[in-house]
């Protein structure tokens, strides 16, 4: 075989082998729910956020952004088509959540998502820039083949259900998640309180991301406290560098997973970080075995048919 | 890459996306600054560059927020509400306060366009509400945080810090 070939075979093996459909659509359907929740709760800052008349009205990101800046958001002035506008931005997300056209709703769901990054960049994190990546990778995929209305639709029509679908979405997110802990723990090594342990510390002591100030504020007093934020800083940088390396094996992968999930609950319940707590254990689900996600759903299936 | 024009179509974009990825990581390399001539407007047109500093390379050391001030036309100086300002230490947050993020942005140099229509916000409000301004001027205050060992002195100093963010005139 030519060394073509065998690239070639490695490629297809590495992104288009089958995994079950019904992770993917696991996986779509929560994507989908985070999206409505994150675009519903742009609501409540609305007119900061989107007004015309507001603090930040469309020529700042106009002005401001790299070219290209585009915006459907951007040609309205009018608080009732503005307001029109942003819950038109819903249907895509709430169709992707329900998996109704579910490709076509990813590409929808990215552009109403990149539309309100290109009207307002300043109110957006992290987390908002993952949640358009992690909604790109389903673009790649028949993301809609199970637990949809796709999947519904199919069957009530009489065709076979699809039981797998290739793993392109899954390595997507892998990868995009590797580059993001590697990412973070390359910065963070250049950071004299992560080389010294003081990181967490300086974190958690905020205020302007501090949950619950008046919880925390006595317990940073402690010298107790203190040495377990020494300790989680080393352990949150070790971890974050060695992520892409822990993952390849699978049993450190469930060890990488767990830390993960300790990190950013931890993150979650004591910081105001947004959503990129949740969209990060989200995309652990990639690195869960399909199958087993499959099994669950299966048996989330028994259970609400009894 | 062999296999139906669908799949081949997708590994192209694959290789593509993977590419531009790549180039935005390494956007100060020489090889990655000119990949990103072409993968720029990709990233860009989708907001989907990377970048992951996450309080890196460290955290802030200190509590910030943002105060502002017009002065009138008998010149007088009026403080003003910003967007967000002060935070009490006894609060509970359930909900992420997205205005908040845009307060934080505006400690950054370079977003003095965010500033300037944030003053002339300050400046509509203030006119509406019956005290026209000739001028809003908005400064950045830090309650420095203290080092671990000066935390366990309930007697330690509160260091302050002021620094002047940006002047605006009012339309």
């Amino acid at each position: 075989m030519s060394a073509t070939a065998t690239i070639a075979q490695a490629w297809n093996r590495f992104w288009f082998a089958p995994v079950a459909a019904d992770a993917v659509g696991l996986m779509r359907a929560s994507l989908g729910l985070l999206l409505v929740v994150g675009h519903v709760y742009q609501f409540v800052n609305f007119d900061v956020i989107f007004g015309a008349d507001g603090p930040v009205p469309a020529w700042v990101a106009a002005r401001s952004l790299p070219a290209p800046t585009w915006s459907w958001y951007a040609l309205f002035d009018d608080r009732q088509a503005l307001l029109a506008v942003h819950l038109a931005g819903l249907i895509p997300h709430v169709l992707l959540m329900l998996g109704f056209k579910s490709r076509t709703m990813a590409f929808l769901s990215l552009l109403v998502q990149a539309a309100t990054y290109h009207r307002n960049p300043y109110f957006q994190h992290g987390g908002d820039r993952v949640m358009r990546l992690a909604t790109l990778s389903m673009i790649v995929v028949p993301c809609g083949a199970a637990l949809s209305v796709d999947a519904w639709l199919g069957a009530r029509k009489g065709l076979a259900a699809i039981t797998t679908v290739p793993a392109t979405m899954h390595r997507l997110v892998q990868i995009q998640w590797v580059v993001i802990y590697a990412h973070s723990g390359w910065v963070k090594s250049a950071g004299r309180t992560w080389e010294n342990g003081e990181a967490i510390y300086y974190a958690m002591s905020a205020g302007q991301y501090q949950r619950f100030p008046a919880v925390l504020e006595p317990l940073l007093q402690s010298g107790f406290v203190q040495d377990l934020m020494w300790l989680a800083t080393y352990i949150t940088v070790v971890w974050e560098a060695g992520f892409g390396l822990l993952v390849l094996w699978k049993p450190t992968r469930y060890l990488a997973v767990i830390v993960g999930v300790l990190v950013h609950g931890g993150i979650a319940l004591s910081l105001m970080v947004g959503a990129f707590s949740v969209i990060m254990i989200w995309g652990y689900l990639a690195f869960l075995p399909p199958d087993a996600l499959a099994k669950l759903v299966a048996r989330l299936r028994v259970s609400q048919s009894r | 890459m062999s296999g139906t024009p669908a799949r081949r179509l997708i590994s192209a974009f694959l290789l593509f996306h993977l590419v531009a990825g790549g180039a935005s990581l390494f956007k100060k390399t020489a090889p990655g600054a000119a990949v990103r001539t072409v993968t720029a407007p990709y990233e860009r047109t989708f907001g989907i560059w990377q970048s992951w500093g996450m309080f890196g390379p460290s955290p802030p050391k200190g509590s910030s927020w943002m105060k502002a001030a017009g002065l009138t036309p008998d010149g007088r100086e009026l403080a003003l509400q910003p967007l967000v300002g002060e935070l009490s230490l006894d609060r509970v947050e359930i909900h992420y306060d997205r205005v908040r993020k845009i307060e934080r942005n505006m400690f950054d140099k370079k977003n003095h366009r965010l500033r300037e229509a944030t003053a002339q916000w300050l400046c509509r409000r203030s006119a509406e509400a019956g005290e026209p301004l000739v001028s809003v001027r908005m400064w950045k205050e830090q309650v420095r945080t203290p080092t671990p060992p000066q935390r366990q002195d309930p007697e330690h100093d509160v260091v302050r810090k002021v620094s002047s963010l940006q002047t605006v005139a009012c339309p």
